[in-house]
Order: structure tokens, then sequence, then C-alpha cells
């Protein structure tokens, strides 16, 4: 009797294990609990990113990036975001902001205690009153979709004026916002991950590929005029969140601009 | 042994032709290309599921929205939701909203009833990497009154910050 309770207890011990290294192999443990910090208000946020500085000016920024699976349950304390910014670091109505500079952003989040990820836009603008907006469009396509994400300067009309567009080839997604009254130049194009809080988000690996950028301002032509990313750029990366080049800007597309993976939180 | 040589010449010619071919294709050389704008009605903003909408002639009130804050915080504040309070409720359109904002639109239709609150107390955000955390006085969140939910917020002064972060 002993000795088949001690068997079905090695039986169980060994399912165990197998389950456990299954889960690993295949998951790469994402659902564990994670802790982090990325939530004090002197150091901020965390980051897994690239950015492209090489050009005056960046006159827009493009990428697609797959959805991948996010969550930031209730009390993590912050978002997880995959996104794209275009930033002036130079200007000195950026410079003079409460933030030191001013942007374009968009992708798309998991805030503490959302039901689910949903797209986003923001900008902070070269100004001290109404300086950072953020606008929540709605929630996301399924995981696995590859939505389009687009920030360009508008120069059809008065000056300060940057697009943004988040959509899918279908239409099927397609929100359209306008960042106004923003004089900023774009000099860093930036892509990746975001994460806020203390514990308990998760992001699968989100892939970002066509990393491209724009020649010129938006004219009546209505075109993106663009060339694409060709330098393999710095990765900085907190662990969380992870980011790592998969294929290098630099080799011949396809994909434009090489493909960039982030992936959060353990 | 002389065609030997030859062969070698004539590879290393072809082999420096072709890096010369590269360099040319190189990201200094690249030509613009067109991508054409996504074209079609852009979807109304959705925003973030919030408030529940009354029937009657205010959708919601200031104390519905106060009760929102205690368990939500603004989306991307760094301080807590025990560092403000609402201090404003107004039913504005969409346009006027954008007017007050200088120009940052819900991104409704411009006769679109937005009900803007305006909070007081410590907000801090930050943006991209190299961004210093700002601290503001006052914030706003703007719900859309037709279906109670958050579609846009924002800093609107750095004023004085009475409260320090916990």
């Amino acid at each position: 009797m002993f000795g088949k309770v001690m068997r079905g207890l090695r039986v169980a011990a060994l399912r165990l294990v197998a389950a456990g290294v299954f889960y690993l192999a295949f998951t790469g443990g994402q659902a564990f609990a994670a802790t982090y910090s990325c939530g004090n208000p002197s150091s901020g946020h965390c980051y897994g990113v690239t950015s492209w500085r090489e050009k005056p000016e960046y006159f827009g920024a493009y990428t697609d990036i797959v959805r991948a699976a996010m969550s930031c349950p209730s009390g993590c304390g912050g978002f997880v975001d995959d996104e794209i910014w275009l930033i002036d670091d130079k200007s000195s109505g950026c410079t003079g902001n409460p933030f030191g500079m001013c942007w374009v952003e968009a992708g798309y989040f998991f805030i503490d205690g959302s039901s689910s990820a949903q797209y986003f836009w923001a900008d902070s603008r070269p100004m001290n009153t109404s300086t950072f907006n953020l606008h929540i469009l709605g929630d996301t396509e399924a995981v696995g979709a590859t939505n389009h994400y687009m920030i360009i300067k508008d120069a059809r009309g008065a000056a300060g004026i940057f697009q943004v567009w988040v959509y899918n080839d279908s239409l099927s997604t397609l929100y359209q916002g306008t960042s106004t009254s923003n004089t900023m130049s774009g000099n860093i194009a930036m892509i990746g991950q975001e994460l806020a809080g203390t514990k308990d988000a998760s992001a699968g690996n989100a892939n970002f590929t066509r990393n491209i950028w724009a020649v010129q301002a938006l004219g009546p032509e209505y075109v993106f005029w663009y060339n694409r990313q060709t330098t393999t750029t710095g990765i900085s990366h907190q662990d969380p969140p992870f980011a790592s080049w998969t294929v290098n800007p630099s080799s011949p597309p396809p994909p434009e601009g090489g493909q960039f993976t982030t992936h959060c939180c353990s | 042994m002389r065609r030997t040589i030859l062969h070698a010449l004539i590879f290393l010619g072809c082999l420096g032709w072709v890096s010369g071919c590269r360099h040319k294709e190189g990201p200094e050389e690249q030509k613009k290309i067109a991508l054409h704008l996504p074209e079609g009605t852009p979807k109304r903003p959705q925003g973030s599921a919030a408030l529940t909408v009354k029937p009657g002639p205010q959708p919601f009130t200031k104390a519905d929205v106060a009760n929102y804050f205690k368990t939500h915080n603004l989306p991307m504040n760094m301080s807590s939701t025990n560092d403000f309070q609402v201090d404003t409720l107004e039913f504005l359109t969409n346009k006027d909203v954008s007017d007050r904002l200088r120009g940052a639109s819900p991104g409704l239709a411009d006769s679109a009833i937005v009900g803007l609150a305006t909070l007081r107390g410590l907000f801090i955000f930050t943006g991209p990497p190299q961004t210093k955390p700002a601290r503001f006085a006052r914030a706003y969140a703007a719900f859309d009154a037709t279906s109670g939910n958050l579609v846009m917020i924002g800093t609107l002064d750095q004023g004085e910050q009475p409260n320090q972060p916990k």
C-alpha cells in the first residue's frame, strides 16, 4: 500500500516537472508575476527602445506593429505599451516646456484595471499650459493583427500641425488625430516599449517592421514620401522591458527598416 | 601561372565593382518612395469605459466623476488618486473644449457634447526616455457625454503644487 502511494507521488512529481518544463518552453514563463521598479516619480518609467538621430529633421515616422498579447491587471500601478515617437529635444520652445522636450506618439497600451488593450496617441507641445494631451481611441484588434502607425508634419496649411494615423490594410481600423500649435522639428524617431508601475504587467513579443521616416512634410499630393531606416541603432532596455533587433535594418529589405522586437516583463 | 594571376585580377576587379554598386545603394543614395495616406472616414474615438450615462438633462454629475477617480487614476499619471480632486465639471461642445485647450481636440464632431472635468492637486507625467518627469497642479479629463467614456486627458498648468507624491 505504502509503495503504491510512493509510486503515485513520484508520478505526480514527474508530471509536475514535465508540465513546468513544457510551460517554460512554450510561454517563456510570462504568466509568472513580475515585479519591477518603473513607477518612481523621480526616475520615471522603464523602456525597451531604439532610436534614430542622424538626420537634421525627421518630418515624420512610421512603423508596423504586430499586436502582442498584453496585460496590466488591477494593481499593476501603471501601464505597458508598444509605440512610436517623433521627438524634438533641441528647439528652444520644446526644451523650455515642463518636460524639456516635445513629441508626438502613437501606439497601443494596457492601463491598470482595463479590460482590454487600446489604441492611443499623445503629444507634448512647446507651451507651458495644455502641454500634454493623451487621446484614448478605442479597443485594439485581436492579438496577431498588424497595424500601421504614422506621424507626419503637415505643411498644407498653418505651421505647427502634425497628423497621426492608426490603421490597418482594410481600413476597418482607421483613427486619425491632429496635434496643433506644435511647432516642433522632429530630430529623433523612436520605437519600442514603455512600462510604468511596479508589478504584474506582461506583454508578448511585438515585432516592429517597416521602420521608415518622412523625408519631407505632407503636401497637397497627400503622400508620405519616405526613406527606410538603414542604420542599426543602439538599444536602450531596462529588462524589463526587453528589446532587441531580430532583423538588422542595414539588411536589404524586406522588411524595410529591419525588425525590432520587444516583450515584457519576465 | 600567368593565367591564374589574370583570373585573380579579374575576380578582384569584379569584387570591387560589385562592392562599389553596394555602396551606391547606401543610405545616402536612397530615392524617396511614396506611401499613400489612408483614405476614408476615420472612426469616432470610443475612449475607455468610465461613467454610466443617465437619462435627463445631465448625463453624469461632478460626484460621478469624483467617484470614478476614487478608483481610477488618470491614464499615465504617476501621482496617486489621493493626490487630486475634481474641481469643476462642464458640458461643452467638442469645439469649445478644443478652444479651451489651445487646439487639443477630443476628436469628436464639433457639435458633440463633452463633459470636461478639471482636476486640482498633483499630477506627474513623463514621456520618452530622457524626459524629465513634470509636475502639474491642474489637469483635465474629457468624457464623451453620449457614452460616458473617457476620451482624452491632459495637463493644464503647473501652478502651485500643494502635495508631494506618496
